[in-house]
């Protein structure tokens, strides 16, 4: 049983003559982490900024709970946020931070000790009370930013780019600490973010966004699995795209004319947005697509039932678990593929000029269209 | 055997603090910085009749007491004190209103407000005084000396309160430019209103340039002579201008004596301003 607690309804937000957002709507539900995710200057910011209520939308409606907050100021509204900057006030200690949003309602000085202890307790700086902020590392400070917004019980903790200020080793151990606070507080988190790794990995469902628009809002594994066009599947980890040039009903689906893999056959209906043109002349907008990590990579001529493509063995990327090698195409193009190390260590490199076949099979290709219509 | 071998010697390319042509500058810029106010302070204790006198008679501190007796230089200091308070709390406040305009809003005609209030720094002191002894004149707001203190000084702060007020702005505003606006936006988020974001977010972080600029108005108005020498009536004379009258009639070491009071007052409030923000921070 899932409630909706914020209900974006048709925002859209304009700074002059510039549409930032695009006739959003979205539902989040009660007790689950919603990403927003996209590059920059997509409009994510933007958005939160218009749920915090530090901006007004200039048309279209927000519900808390089914009631309009729209008109209501920042102060007044039951959400509080995670600054970028993290913004912890630098002339108060860590305590008297994360008592100021409970002096604020003028909570009862008694009542106001007992809930910042349970909240420093919460974000491991029980230790740290007496401490002024310059004396506290970022990921110190990230936590008293948090305690700070949480201990005030919001219905809705919003945390803009939380990970961002943080080193690579920190962000993951925060990531992990952050949907465990998460579990534990029950408390609604959205969270803004650019990297779609930490969207991933953190939240229950993903907005993506681009220029402005809603593009698909969908769990991590469905982004992945069934991305709604070829700027998802591309932005939620790496693809090698391949333009459709012409498309053809056959008895059992449809026939792909692709000039770097000919001719495929594609045994299913092809996704509703994708138009099928009547002449063979016209435009088709969309592409076949394979991620790295289904791509093989060869020295022979692959079996038949396998898509393969021939071409030049370039660089090899050692990654750590795996290594990605890139095969550059006969017409200038290149596509990677995630191999195994001990295969990697066996081929030449780059200047030996060795010839492969990049070979996948077809269950594995994604028929996209360019661009999906917003949602 | 691994340590960084080094010449002692020689002075590397960014060793500037060991280079002899550099340090000798810094020494012969020193001398001609100082040397003034320490000859001023030592002839202080001359016992001489003439303060002009450059040969040591020996040692003294009778010229202070003669300082401390004299009622007229007396009177001149308490007035200084006087203007320098006053002026200094309606500058700093008057300072900080219009650096927060300044830095928070964008108005119409904001260019030029700026400006104006920038141009007591920039135009010369002697136009100022020249054109408040007329605006003074003109208004008919001559200091006669005989109204109750220190409303007789009315001229004078005003006058003070003109030419520092731009200063503290200044100082005020440039502190501000390093204020992170999502601090104000978190306090606003965790239900502050506007006023008590002003009260418990900005004026603590604008709290060192506070201090920094009613120091500096202080100082402005403790020391100001030409602006001073023109708004001041009989009456009112200031530290400094009872000084210059003194040095007019006759050099004697008690000039030096009250002058030596002057540095040692404005160096304690320097100190003690430094320590303050220091504690601040």
């Amino acid at each position: 049983m899932t409630d909706t607690i914020v209900s974006i309804r048709g925002i859209t937000k304009r700074f002059g003559s510039v549409e930032a957002l695009k006739n959003i709507s979205i539902d989040i539900q009660q007790g689950e982490i919603f990403a927003l995710l996209g590059p920059s200057g997509c409009g994510k910011s933007t958005l939160l900024r218009l749920i915090s209520g530090f901006e007004s939308p200039s048309e279209g409606e927000l519900l808390l709970d089914g009631n309009d907050m729209t008109a209501l100021p920042p102060n007044k509204r039951p959400i509080n946020m995670v600054f970028q900057s993290y913004a912890v006030f630098p002339h108060m200690n860590v305590e008297d931070n994360v008592a100021y949003g409970l002096k604020m309602e003028k909570v009862p000085a008694k009542e106001i000790k007992e809930r910042v202890a349970i909240a420093l307790e919460q974000v491991h700086l029980s230790n740290f009370s007496q401490r002024k902020p310059d004396q506290l590392s970022g990921g110190q400070r990230q936590r008293v930013a948090l305690a700070r917004a949480l201990v005030k019980r919001p219905r809705v903790l919003l945390l803009d780019e939380p990970l961002s200020a943080l080193d690579a080793k920190l962000r993951d151990a925060m990531r992990l600490e952050l949907v465990k606070l998460q579990e534990s507080v029950g408390v609604t988190f959205i969270i803004v973010t650019h990297d779609q790794a930490e969207a991933m990995a953190m939240a229950d469902r993903i907005a993506v966004l681009e220029s402005g628009t809603l593009r698909q809002v969908a769990s991590p594994a469905e982004l992945y699995a069934h991305p709604a066009d070829a700027f998802v599947a591309d932005f939620i980890g790496n693809i090698n795209a391949f333009d459709v040039q012409q498309i053809s009903t056959i008895d059992t689906g449809v026939a792909l004319h692709i000039d770097e893999l000919g001719v495929i056959e594609w045994f299913s209906e092809p996704p509703s947005t994708i138009s099928i043109p009547a002449s063979s002349e016209d435009k088709v907008e969309a592409t076949l697509s394979v991620r790295p990590e289904h791509v093989s990579i060869s020295t022979t001529i692959p079996a038949n039932d396998q898509v393969s493509i021939e071409g030049t063995l370039g660089d090899i990327a050692f990654q750590g678990q795996h290594s990605i090698a890139e095969i550059r195409l006969d017409n200038g193009r290149s596509i990677s593929a995630i191999i195994a190390n001990d295969q990697a260590l066996i081929l030449p490199g780059a200047n030996k000029q060795l010839r492969i076949w990049a070979h996948w099979s077809i269950n594995n290709m994604l028929l996209l269209p360019k661009k999906a219509p917003p949602l | 055997m691994f340590g960084i071998k080094r010449s002692s010697n020689k002075a590397g390319p960014f060793e500037y603090s060991r280079k002899w042509s550099l340090r000798s500058v810094f020494l012969i810029g020193s001398i001609f910085l100082y040397a003034p106010i320490v000859v001023l302070i030592v002839f202080s204790f001359n016992d001489s009749r003439r303060g002009g006198n450059v040969l040591w008679k020996g040692f003294t501190t009778k010229y202070y007491g003669k300082a401390f007796q004299n009622d007229e230089l007396m009177l001149a200091f308490g007035n200084s004190i006087t203007i320098a308070v006053i002026s200094t709390i309606v500058s700093v406040i008057l300072g900080a209103l219009t650096a927060v305009v300044l830095w928070r809003f964008r108005f119409p005609f904001k260019p030029l407000y700026e400006g104006l209030v920038a141009l007591p720094i920039v135009i010369p002191e002697i136009c100022m005084g020249v054109s408040l002894a007329m605006f003074f004149s003109a208004m008919g707001w001559l200091s006669t000396g005989d109204t109750a203190w220190p409303f007789n000084l009315t001229n004078i702060i005003i006058a003070h309160i003109t030419f520092s007020f731009p200063f503290a702005a200044m100082v005020i505003r440039t502190r501000l430019q390093s204020f992170n606006r999502e601090m104000e936006e978190a306090a606003k988020d965790l239900g502050a209103s506007e006023f008590q974001v002003f009260k418990d977010i900005l004026l603590p972080h604008m709290k060192p340039g506070l201090i920094a600029g009613a120091l500096l108005a202080f100082t402005l108005s403790l020391d100001d002579f030409v602006i001073t020498f023109f708004t001041s009536g009989p009456n009112t004379i200031t530290f400094p201008v009872k000084i210059y009258s003194m040095v007019r009639f006759s050099v004697t070491p008690e000039i030096n004596a009250a002058s030596t009071i002057l540095i040692i007052m404005t160096l304690i409030l320097t100190f003690v301003a430094l320590r303050y923000q220091r504690v601040d921070s």
